[in-house]
């Protein structure tokens, strides 16, 4: 609670002081040529229809991704639930800020290139035997985006946000952290998902 | 907490969100075909009617935190503009048929106003008007 931010701590500094903060800008400017180079690999490669770039922006990118949720969401969120709320503060000041950058470039190469690929393999091709599959994913994508940006990335900025006030509200960051959390471990359990379809559609 | 009663802005604008997404599944389904335009109008339709009741509802909230809100929704549109410029050169560089490409490019449009709305209202919700104006 606010109220309990307020609180001196026991060596007479406030809560809200004992506070760590994330970096002044909220995006981290330090990785932004990173997602411009990641972002100028997927442009070349869907514009010179090549490939073997397809498949890496895919396979790497996906792979990232779901690596990401699955280790976030069932290993370390519960490892954060446990951390004393200074340290859960910690943590999320130096983790939020590189999510927030992270995750929307991997999305962006993983589906870009996996629309291209489908339609260079004549998968979203309606006669393709293994369409049904192909829907599949589309749900099941459709699905993520929805949570992901519907609850996962509010969440995100809002502990950004709150860690930028002069006194923090400790009780709100860990509500709005186990949010994150838990819902990357949805969208992590999701991409399992997808990667049953994906190993079906390459048999 | 800072926390006051708000109308469910998020809760609304994930209808938007799973109206669009549902067009745009129904659409890519058929990929190079062109389907029946008809229920992919109607879900955008639907989820741009949402959005404008969604803002509507919104815009009538006191004591609300705008300058934050406005802040974030900019910074949030710029970062959308840029992956839903990568999804357009995706589908116009695969020449989709002109009803689709109209229609995709319709559903981006409603996400461009659903999506910043829905993350700069869950920031702008938790931040006091007083801060803003100091």
């Amino acid at each position: 609670m606010s109220e309990a931010a307020a609180v001196p701590g026991p060596a007479g500094a406030t809560h809200a002081d004992a506070f760590p903060r994330p970096p002044a800008s909220i995006v981290p400017l330090a990785g932004l040529p990173f997602v411009a180079a990641a972002l100028g690999l997927l442009i070349g490669s869907i514009a010179s229809d090549w490939t073997w770039g397809l498949n890496f922006c895919h396979v790497a990118g996906g792979g990232a991704w779901t690596a990401i949720d699955l280790f976030v969401g069932l290993v370390v969120g519960p490892i954060v639930g446990r951390m004393s709320p200074q340290a859960r503060a910690e943590f999320s000041a130096r983790f939020m800020p590189k999510m927030l950058l992270l995750m929307p470039t991997l999305v962006t190469l993983t589906l870009a290139s996996g629309f291209q690929l489908a339609r260079h393999f004549g998968f979203l091709d309606t006669s393709y035997p293994r369409h049904a599959w192909v829907v599949a994913s589309f749900f099941i994508v459709g699905l993520m985006f929805v949570i992901a940006i519907g609850i996962l990335e509010p969440a995100n900025i809002a502990v950004l946000f709150e860690m930028r006030k002069p006194r923090p509200d400790g009780e709100l960051i860990g509500r709005l952290m186990r949010r994150f959390i838990y819902t990357a471990g949805i969208i992590g359990m999701l991409q399992l998902g997808t990667l049953i379809v994906m190993t079906h559609l390459a048999v | 907490m800072n926390e006051r009663r708000l109308p469910p802005v998020i809760e609304i604008g994930v209808v938007a969100m799973a109206l669009c997404i549902a067009g745009t599944i129904y659409l890519t389904s058929y990929v190079p075909r062109t389907p029946a335009l008809g229920p992919a109008i109607g879900l955008v339709v639907a989820a741009a009617a949402v959005v404008v009741a969604n803002a509507a509802i919104l815009s009538r909230v006191g004591g609300f935190n705008w300058c934050l809100f406005w802040k974030v929704g900019r910074w949030t549109l710029l970062g959308y503009a840029i992956i839903a410029g990568m999804l357009m050169f995706t589908f116009i560089y695969d020449r989709l048929p002109t009803g689709q490409l109209a229609l995709l490019v319709g559903t981006l449009a409603v996400f461009a106003i659903d999506i910043p709305m829905m993350l700069a209202f869950s920031v702008a919700r938790f931040e006091p008007v007083a801060r803003s104006e100091s």
